[in-house]
This record gives C-alpha cells, sequence and structure tokens, in this order.
C-alpha cells in the first residue's frame, strides 16, 4: 500500500541548497545583509576623514563611536535605553494587548463588529503622533502621556491584524473542529486562534515597529529620560555626534527586537508553506 | 444485524435568492451495523447533501433520519468524516493531527495513535507537518483522524476525489484493509463506479433534480477485493448502464485506419 512513490517528504533546507557550493551559499547569505551598512559607514568615515563633508554637521562615525562610549562610561548611555525600553514595552503590551483583545472581540462576534469596528476605522485615521501636545496638557509630563502615546501606536496594527485573522481561518477547518465535538471555547483555542496566530504575528511586528516611533516622538517633548530626550539634549547643546548616536542606537534596538519577533515567528509558524523568494 | 443509520423519507430543500432548489427528495434508506454502503451519482445528486445530515452538519433536512436509533440533531463524536480535502491543520504533526479528537488519557491516546499511524502505514512520518506531506499521505491522516475515537460510522465524502489514479487505488485498498479490520459501518460518497463497486458491499445510485435514490445494488463479492477481477468488472458494467454511459451497442460511424 504505502510504498516510496507515496512518500515526497524531504528536508526543505537541503532540497533548496543542494550542490557542492552549500557551505559557500550559507556563509555568502549570512554576510550579505551586513555589505550595506559596512559599506555606507566606511565610505561615511572616509568621506570624513578626507574632508568632503563638514564634521561639525556630520560628525565622523569614529567620533559618534567616542561620544557613544563615553555616554556608556558615565551611565547615561544605559539609563536612557533603559528608560526607553522599558516605555516601550509596556506601552506595547498595554496598547497590543487591547488590540488582541478588541481585535479578537470584532473578529468573532458581528455584533461587536457593528457596534465597534466603525468607530475604530474612523478613529485610526487620526494621526496619533499629533495627539501628544493633547495628551501632555491632558496627563502632564510624566511617564502616563508616553504610555498612552506608545499604547496608541500599538494598538491599531494589533487590532485589525487579529481581526483579519480571525476572519481568514478556513471555514473548512472551523467545521472539522465542530465534528469532533468541540464547544465554542474549545474550538476557539485550539482552531480559531492558532489558525489565526500567524496574523496576528505580523500585527505584532508592525506594532512594535510604530509603538518605536511613538516613543521617539512622546520623548521628543517634556522627557527628561529616554533615548527621545538624548536627542533633543543633543539638539539643545547643538552636539550632533549625540543625536546621531542617539539614532544609531534607536536602529540597534529596533533591529534587535525586530530579530526577536521574527525568532518568534519561526518558533510558532514553521507550518507556513509559503513562496521563499527564488 | 441491526439497523446503524436509518432514513425515512429525507428530504431536503435549500432557499436561495433564484428560489427553491430541492436537493433532497424522499431519501429512504437502511444502513446495517458494519456495513459498507456507497452513494454514487453525478454531481448536484445531492449525495454530499445526504452525507453532511447524516454527520449532523446540517440540519435542516426533514424526515426522519436517526444514528444509532437516535434522532440526528447535531454534530457527534461518534460519528467520524474524511472529506475531499483533507483538512489538516496546518500548525499540528502528522501524530497531533490524528490524536486531534481523542479525549483519553495519556498512554492510551499514545498507544491509539500508534496503532493508527500503522494502519494507514505513516510510520516514520509521527511529527511530519502536513505541509510536507503527498495529497495520498494527508489523506490517509485525515481517515486515521476521523477513525481515532471510534467513531460507531465512518462518513467519507469522496475522500480520494482529488488524488491521481495510481494513489486512489493504493489508497482505496488501503480503505478496504480498514474496513475489513475495524467493522466500522462506512458509508462512501464517490462519483467513481468503480471505486464504489470495489469497495461496497452495496452501491446506491442517486439522481440529480430533485436528489433521488435510483437504485440500490448489492455487490456480492467476497473480500479482499481486487479491482481486476472480472466479477468487479461485471458489476461495474451494470452500473455504467444504470447511468447510461454503456456503450457497448454504439454503432461504428467511419472505418479508423
Amino acid at each position: 500500500m504505502l510504498t516510496a512513490a507515496d512518500s515526497r517528504v524531504e528536508p526543505a533546507a537541503s532540497a533548496q541548497h543542494s550542490g557542492p557550493s552549500k557551505g559557500r551559499r550559507a556563509w555568502f547569505g549570512r554576510l550579505l545583509p551586513f555589505t550595506l551598512p559596512v559599506l555606507l559607514v566606511v565610505t561615511w568615515q572616509v568621506a570624513a576623514q578626507l574632508h568632503l563633508i563638514d564634521t561639525v554637521l556630520i560628525p565622523s562615525p569614529q567620533q559618534v563611536f567616542r561620544t557613544l562610549v563615553e555616554a556608556a562610561g558615565d551611565g547615561s548611555l544605559w539609563e536612557n535605553t533603559q528608560a526607553s525600553l522599558l516605555r516601550w514595552g509596556s506601552g506595547f503590551a498595554l496598547g497590543g494587548g487591547l488590540g488582541v483583545m478588541f481585535g479578537s472581540l470584532v473578529g468573532l462576534f458581528r455584533l461587536a463588529e457593528q457596534f465597534l469596528d466603525s468607530t475604530f476605522q474612523m478613529l485610526r485615521t487620526v494621526p496619533h503622533l499629533g495627539l501628544m501636545p493633547l495628551l501632555i496638557l491632558w496627563l502632564g509630563l510624566g511617564e502616563s502621556p508616553k504610555l498612552v502615546m506608545v499604547g496608541l501606536a500599538s494598538f491599531f496594527p494589533l487590532y485589525l491584524n487579529t481581526m483579519a485573522g480571525i476572519r481568514n481561518v478556513d471555514r473548512k477547518l472551523v467545521e472539522v473542529g465542530r465534528v469532533h465535538g468541540l464547544g465554542t471555547v474549545e474550538l476557539l483555542r485550539r482552531v480559531v486562534l492558532p489558525a489565526a496566530l500567524p496574523s496576528i504575528l505580523v500585527g505584532a511586528r508592525y506594532g512594535l515597529g510604530s509603538a518605536w516611533v511613538g516613543l521617539i516622538v512622546a520623548e521628543l517633548m517634556g522627557a527628561t529620560s529616554g533615548l527621545g530626550f538624548m536627542l533633543s539634549e543633543g539638539q539643545a547643546l547643538s552636539r550632533v555626534d549625540i543625536v546621531v548616536g542617539g539614532l544609531v542606537i534607536f536602529a540597534l534596538a529596533g533591529k534587535l527586537v525586530d530579530v526577536l519577533v521574527r525568532a518568534a515567528e519561526r518558533r510558532f509558524l514553521h507550518s507556513r508553506d509559503t513562496y521563499q523568494g527564488v | 444485524m441491526g439497523v446503524a443509520v436509518s432514513m425515512e423519507n429525507v428530504s431536503r430543500t435549500f432557499r436561495g435568492s433564484g428560489g427553491q432548489v430541492q436537493a433532497l427528495a424522499d431519501i429512504s434508506l437502511e444502513v446495517e451495523l458494519g456495513s459498507f454502503v456507497a452513494l454514487v451519482g453525478q454531481s448536484g445528486c445531492g449525495k454530499s447533501t445526504l452525507l453532511r445530515a447524516i454527520t449532523g452538519l446540517d440540519t435542516g433536512y426533514t424526515g426522519r433520519l436517526t444514528v444509532g436509533g437516535e434522532p440526528v440533531t447535531g454534530v457527534d463524536p461518534r460519528r467520524g468524516i474524511a472529506f475531499q480535502e483533507p483538512r489538516l491543520f496546518p500548525w499540528l504533526s502528522v501524530e497531533q493531527n490524528i490524536g486531534f479528537g481523542l479525549r483519553l488519557p495519556t498512554t492510551e491516546r499514545n498507544r491509539r495513535i500508534a496503532e493508527l499511524i500503522e494502519m494507514v502505514e505513516l510510520t516514520g512520518f509521527e511529527r511530519a507537518r502536513p505541509s510536507q506531506l503527498s495529497g495520498g499521505m494527508a489523506q490517509r491522516v485525515a481517515i486515521a483522524r476521523a477513525l481515532a475515537p471510534r467513531p460507531r460510522v465512518l462518513l467519507l465524502d469522496e475522500p480520494f476525489g482529488a488524488l491521481d489514479a495510481f494513489t486512489r487505488a493504493r489508497l482505496q485498498d488501503a480503505l478496504q484493509d480498514i474496513w475489513l479490520r475495524e467493522a466500522v459501518t462506512t458509508i462512501l460518497v464517490t462519483h467513481d463506479i468503480e471505486e464504489a463497486v470495489t469497495l461496497a458491499q452495496r452501491v446506491v445510485v442517486m439522481t440529480p433534480r430533485p436528489g433521488r435514490i435510483q437504485q440500490v445494488m448489492d455487490i456480492d463479492l467476497a473480500y479482499p477485493r481486487n479491482r481486476a477481477d472480472p466479477q468487479v468488472t461485471e458489476y461495474r458494467r451494470v452500473l455504467l448502464k444504470a447511468f447510461h454511459l454503456d456503450r457497448s451497442a454504439a454503432v461504428p460511424t467511419r472505418e479508423i485506419p
């Protein structure tokens, strides 16, 4: 009955990279993403050393690095990074959590959709970054306006993607769950949620990115700590190297989180059978 | 022998924008306990509608429909079903898919899953994901999943319809072995006459608009059956005649060199 002709299982990795150049290709593939950033930094440094650019306006990478080492030395860099990461994490947990909650509600119940969705869609079009002055007026200069800003920025990506994920669950899979005697709660836990998870994770990635942007805006206005504060301080002192250094930390932290989320996606979404590019 | 599934004047009418469509008209049929029945007919003859009613997925029928003496009012884990598409959960492995509907303590659960994996001959693929399986293997998993909770009735809705002819023949043989081993009442919906004749003890021929039973034919052949057996071929010929697909009387209209 079951013979070799019926077996089609093949390890995906070996199918994609076969042949003698396998090792070299893997090595090449790992280095390729770093080529462009390294090239840019080297060009920048060379241009600064040859005085092709005004180092007062655009400090060399070396200068920026020195400033960062200094800031790390007196502890202010770690303090600011820590403050920002904390706001980012808690704001995202708050806004993203609410986004998943309301997204599920609207995705699962048509009554909730009719009641909530049009309002949310209207609010979504308001540029939330522009709400910061209002939030400061209402909530003062403490932590709360920053949390609300980051929360707002992460809410909509998760709300939209959770709702879409649930609405795109294959009705046929839900039917299989019903046939096996699952009640509503079990059906949601064992079929609907796992099926919607890929979409929710995409929302989380977008949400983290937009929360990051919301964070800078919040910290640029009336903060006394954080990477955004570091930027505005650099501006006040006319220290471009501090501003650029702050931006570098922003970029690195953003990249780090993106790597972590992608790893989480790989962990949870090993089942996807999608086009991987040529 | 007892009766597993009983239908008395089962009808089903769908109301759509274009008016009413009668999908089933006065279906009366008894399926004996442990028997293998095939519902055969062209697209639109209502065979899948009837199967969905027996499953409990469609309760809009009229008439009397009972399984094990109880009227069908909704789905019930005592009725297992496999569809034309495998409908496996992509995030679960082969063994997790098979065990999806099992409510047993871990040891018994693992034993049942191992038994089923061996029965559908997927040993070595326990941890494979559905995306790694061929169509035939995925359908084996779907059948094993339907059988896992030891249902009283196994319902199959064109389970091999999307497979190539060779894989289909192999899976039909596998299904025959499974039925002989598990002795579960099986109702198979198919549009493949050879499939029906090779597998079933009783073939129910249905005609469309509205869906009716045209004739019921008993296939008196011993198991295990072989599709190349001349007696199987003879039954197949008789059934083709019932569908007006027998061309043995056709007259040549030109010489083909």
